[in-house]
């Protein structure tokens, strides 16, 4: 289990030791789209049994959407995902000053797999639908290195749905199953830009409430490792995400 | 963790940053670029340490015991009780026991956790052992020389009603490892049809064990009668002789715990 206090300290920390002038910019720690249009990003995200890796494309201007693909792997049940995502917001100031915004997120994700869980023949699939929000600070006057805190909380809904392998339906397991699962995420991280393209944002994310694996098990025993892979209970996990906006200014 | 682990790496963690950003307020150089990517590091640095694994395990132990070479003889298992049943061993650590045998042999074996995956909840399988069914016409026992290429040996072979027809077979792992993994390969084996966990029994059909399951600690080791060669990690020992697995309490005051077989 990752404690998650002694993260929120050391981010905290380096955020109060931060450089003071920020640039333009907005939601999620990174720069304005709004010059530029276009941002790819990377990602490593480490959950308490499993890694994340996955890539993005964001495009727009102060609405913004964005494409992504990875894959979530737990070494220790060989079991991996393949994670597609779909994401839009927009970055909307809530004061006079334009120092403060609030941008709200629309997401779609879906995680196919882990298919023959655990040697159980078991095949599952996650399809998930997030609302949330994140607010962060802009500050006008660009410099070379800018750090930028934020906080966001979504809210998701799972369906989990499963089905029996070929050889599992020889064996006599039939029909699929289903489950839901309705949970909350905050997280907090630092957007650290350079030349306002490239920016590095380690985040932490820590689960606000149960997810469905522990609420029995509906759908089996190796149910509850496998939905979704990766996140369980209301530990922590970090992540960090290197991008970089591009494009043609106005 | 220990709290002078969390500590070092929140000191470290402050220094770089205060470095970075009195840097930067003062110019935007290359020089102050490359502190940034030392603080980025320094976090970066400080998930590791957090994630990783604890410098020393050596819990308390109520009790060690043999269970005896079975069936081929060639398997013995050690099983260790932690005194607090709340202990759990992490992925990744082991704890050593000490085995010694009469007629000479000495090895060092490593414990894990009896019960698999390393997590607080969920149903849960032996951590070494794998199961595999064959095809028609085909005997696991034939499978001895892959099993052993793999780092394990056949435990058992069996049918379903009687032993030793060779449709079934356990397979014995000297290293928890990849266990799934290496499972799911041996799919490719000739004649295996399918492979399998050693699920603990009922917790698959929604049964989760007892919380203090998963503080149970186990090994097997291989055991042959050739002439004792110390520190290979095969106990050598014959029919009559004696073996002792001891393993040191933490702090010498409180000694050690140890338990004896005869090998049958």
């Amino acid at each position: 289990m990752i404690p998650a206090r002694p993260w929120v300290v050391a981010l905290t920390l380096l955020g109060a030791l931060a450089p003071v002038a920020l640039p333009a910019q907005v939601c999620g720690g990174f720069p304005s789209l709004v010059e530029r249009g276009h941002r790819i990003a990377g990602s490593l995200a480490v959950h308490p049994n499993a890694s994340s890796l996955a890539a993005s494309l964001t495009v727009g201007r102060k609405v913004w959407g964005s494409i992504g693909v990875g894959r979530t792997r737990d070494g220790e049940l060989d079991a991996s995902t393949l994670d597609v995502s779909l994401e839009a917001g927009a970055d909307l100031p809530i004061d006079g000053a334009r120092r403060l915004f609030l941008c709200p997120i629309a997401a779609l994700s879906a995680a196919l797999g882990p298919h023959d869980f655990l040697l159980s023949g078991a095949n599952y699939d996650t399809f998930t639908g997030a609302l949330g929000f994140i607010v962060a600070p802009a500050v006008e006057r660009p410099r070379a290195i800018a750090v930028l805190p934020y906080v966001g909380l979504r809210f998701a809904l799972d369906e989990i749905t499963f089905t029996p392998s070929a050889y599992a339906r020889r064996e006599g397991a039939s029909g699929r199953g289903w489950d839901h699962d309705v949970y909350g995420l905050l997280s907090v991280g630092l957007g650290l830009t350079l030349g306002q393209t490239l920016t590095i944002r380690p985040e932490l994310r820590v689960p606000l409430g149960q997810t469905a694996s522990h609420r029995g098990r509906p759908l089996g025993g190796p149910y509850a490792f496998a939905a979704p892979l990766g996140r369980e209970g209301d530990e922590a996990s970090l992540g960090i995400i290197v991008g970089f906006t591009f494009g043609r200014r106005p | 963790m220990t709290i002078t682990h969390v500590s070092d790496t929140a000191r470290w963690v402050a220094a770089v940053a205060e470095k970075a950003a009195s840097r930067s307020r003062a110019d935007s150089s290359p020089r102050s670029r490359a502190l940034a990517f030392m603080t980025l590091l320094s976090v970066t640095t400080a998930c590791g340490d957090l994630l990783g694994p604890e410098p020393e395990v050596n819990p308390r132990m109520r009790g060690v015991w043999i269970e005896p070479p079975s069936y081929s003889g060639r398997i013995m298992y050690i099983h260790a009780y932690p005194a607090d049943t709340a202990f759990r061993l992490q992925r990744g650590r082991r704890i050593p026991v000490e085995i010694r045998v009469s007629s000479g042999d000495r090895e060092t074996a490593q414990l894990y956790r009896y019960f698999c995956p390393a997590r607080e909840y969920g149903p849960v399988y032996g951590c070494f052992e794998f199961t595999v069914r064959m095809r028609d016409g085909f005997d696991a026992a034939d499978l001895a020389g892959r099993v052993e290429a793999t780092g394990g040996r056949l435990y058992l072979v069996w049918d379903y009603h009687t032993i030793g027809s060779g449709r079934w077979a356990t397979i014995t792992l000297f290293s928890p490892d990849d266990l799934v993994g290496r499972a799911h390969r041996a799919r490719s084996w000739p004649g295996v049809d399918s492979t399998g966990l050693s699920w603990q029994m009922g917790s698959i059909d929604g049964q989760p064990p007892e919380s203090w399951f998963r503080s149970l600690l186990r090994v097997p080791v291989p055991v042959d009668a050739e002439p004792a060669v110390r520190g290979d990690g095969v106990v050598q020992a014959r029919r009559g002789d004696t073996v002792e697995v001891i393993y040191a309490q933490p702090f010498s005051t409180v000694g050690a715990v140890m338990d004896r077989a005869i090998i049958p």
